[in-house]
């Protein structure tokens, strides 16, 4: 894997060329064995290795600011320089892979402690809902089976940790888990704001209406966890 | 109303979903970190604010833990595992994890870490700061290792003390509110310290 030198103070040290030519190679091994010699140079490769992605991956998929962005930026990098030294990965993957799965979770953290605190989330209407479903235009279903459920639910803030919202995160559960696999992953992967195309590459599939593939398995989905919390209520009235 | 127009209902429910339910299988993560990390992204850091970044992490990471600070008292001091062991009755496999930064350390007998600080010079001050980054890391390290699926968790390294490479010797907690109670404990455990140092002075 290539990187580019971070030109300036942070040059990475053991490159047989500086200053010339600032392309070479960098492999995960060696941002580690620079965290033993130098700290800062580790830090400085680590950023650049994948920092500076990790960083441009947030901002840009999770539409968070600059500020944000640094935050979640320096949890990870700060974890990850804590115990960089005490362990062993199998393959430079292994490492890409774990390092992109605690920038995820640190993500994932700031939107949830933002979002739970954010008065007036969006009041959204019935008829909010019902134009989402029509954009699946093969969906029949109609959602007026489910409209007192929907009022009752719409002035949830879905990242609160309460009973309610704990319902309907087990019910949206069950409702994936009815999906087959390549459905689940094109929904999942969408609402983390992938292209089209970059999910195809990523399930190694054409980009063939995965528009509507989408759209229908959200429909899908929406309706069976509509319809597991509508049964859910009417247990817990019944 | 909704108050942004290109916000749909059931997708704000699934963003939640998403950001509530992080657990992910490892091939999916496989995919998605090898995009991320071949693409291009036109957000970057400011230059400077990436120094910033750099310079804050440098400072923080450099802050003495346990071990540190007992490595380099020890070095300091001119004395042994062996000597250490005998003057404050730890055992030796304790002493190890100490250095190591792998126990909590209000998992330490009091009494023997007041002795520890005494033979080796260690003042109170320095020996408080360094049990809370010693605590902190810990607490971070075993929060990231229960997010991790466990197909893509790392190992300890191969020169680690083999009792401490046994997962069940590395006290990782699988209980959050242990986490807590650990926090309270060692809050506990420092004010027990601070009498003891200046009783046993």
């Amino acid at each position: 894997m290539h990187i580019a030198c971070y030109k300036g103070t942070d040059k990475i040290a053991g490159s047989e060329k500086h200053d010339e030519d600032p392309i070479y190679s960098v492999e995960y091994q060696d941002v580690i064995a620079l965290f033993n010699k130098d700290l800062r140079k580790g830090l400085a490769a680590l950023y650049e290795q994948y920092g500076r992605a990790l960083y441009g991956f947030s901002v840009t998929h999770f539409h968070i600011n600059e500020e944000e962005g640094y935050d979640v930026l320096y949890q990870t990098l700060e974890t990850v320089g804590k115990v960089i030294n005490r362990y062993e990965f199998t393959s430079e993957k292994h490492f890409a892979n774990w390092l992109f799965k605690i920038h995820k979770n640190n993500i994932f953290q700031l939107l949830r402690t933002k979002k739970s605190r954010e008065p007036g989330e969006p009041d959204f209407t019935f008829g909010d809902w019902e134009a989402e479903m029509k954009e699946d235009a093969d969906a029949a279903v109609s959602l007026e089976p489910f409209k007192n459920l929907i009022n009752h639910l719409s002035n949830i803030n879905p990242y609160e940790d309460n009973l309610v919202q704990n319902h309907l995160m087990g019910a949206m559960e069950k409702a994936l888990q009815t999906l087959p696999d390549t459905e689940r992953d094109l929904l999942l992967l969408r609402m983390n704001d992938y292209s089209y195309d970059e999910i195809a590459d990523m399930l190694g599939i054409e980009n063939n209406q995965l528009k509507v593939k989408f759209l229908r398995a959200k429909a899908k989905v929406e309706k069976k966890t509509l319809a597991i919390l509508k049964e859910t209520y009417n247990e817990t009235a019944g | 109303m909704k108050q942004q127009d290109n916000i749909q209902p059931f997708e704000t429910w699934m963003r939640a979903y998403l950001a509530t339910n992080s657990q992910t299988n490892a091939a999916g993560i496989d995919k998605e970190s090898e995009l991320v990390f071949s693409k291009h992204f036109d957000a970057t850091l400011p230059a400077e604010k990436a120094q910033t970044l750099l310079s804050t992490l440098e400072k923080h990471l450099t802050e003495p833990t346990l071990g540190s600070l007992v490595h380099t008292a020890m070095a300091r001091a001119g004395k042994s595992a062996a000597q250490v062991q005998n003057a404050t009755g730890l055992p030796p496999s304790l002493l190890e994890d100490i250095r190591e930064d792998v126990a909590f350390p209000n998992s330490i007998p009091v009494r023997s870490l007041v002795k520890m600080m005494h033979l080796l010079q260690i003042t109170l001050d320095d020996a408080l700061a360094a049990i809370n980054t010693t605590y902190e890391r810990l607490r971070d390290e075993t929060r990231m290792m229960q997010a991790v699926p466990a197909e893509i968790r790392p190992v300890f390294r191969r020169n680690t003390p083999s009792h401490v490479n046994d997962p069940e010797s590395i006290r990782f907690i699988s209980d959050a509110g242990y986490l807590y109670k650990n926090r309270k404990a060692l809050d506990k455990f420092t004010a027990r310290l601070c009498e003891l140092y200046e009783e046993m002075l």
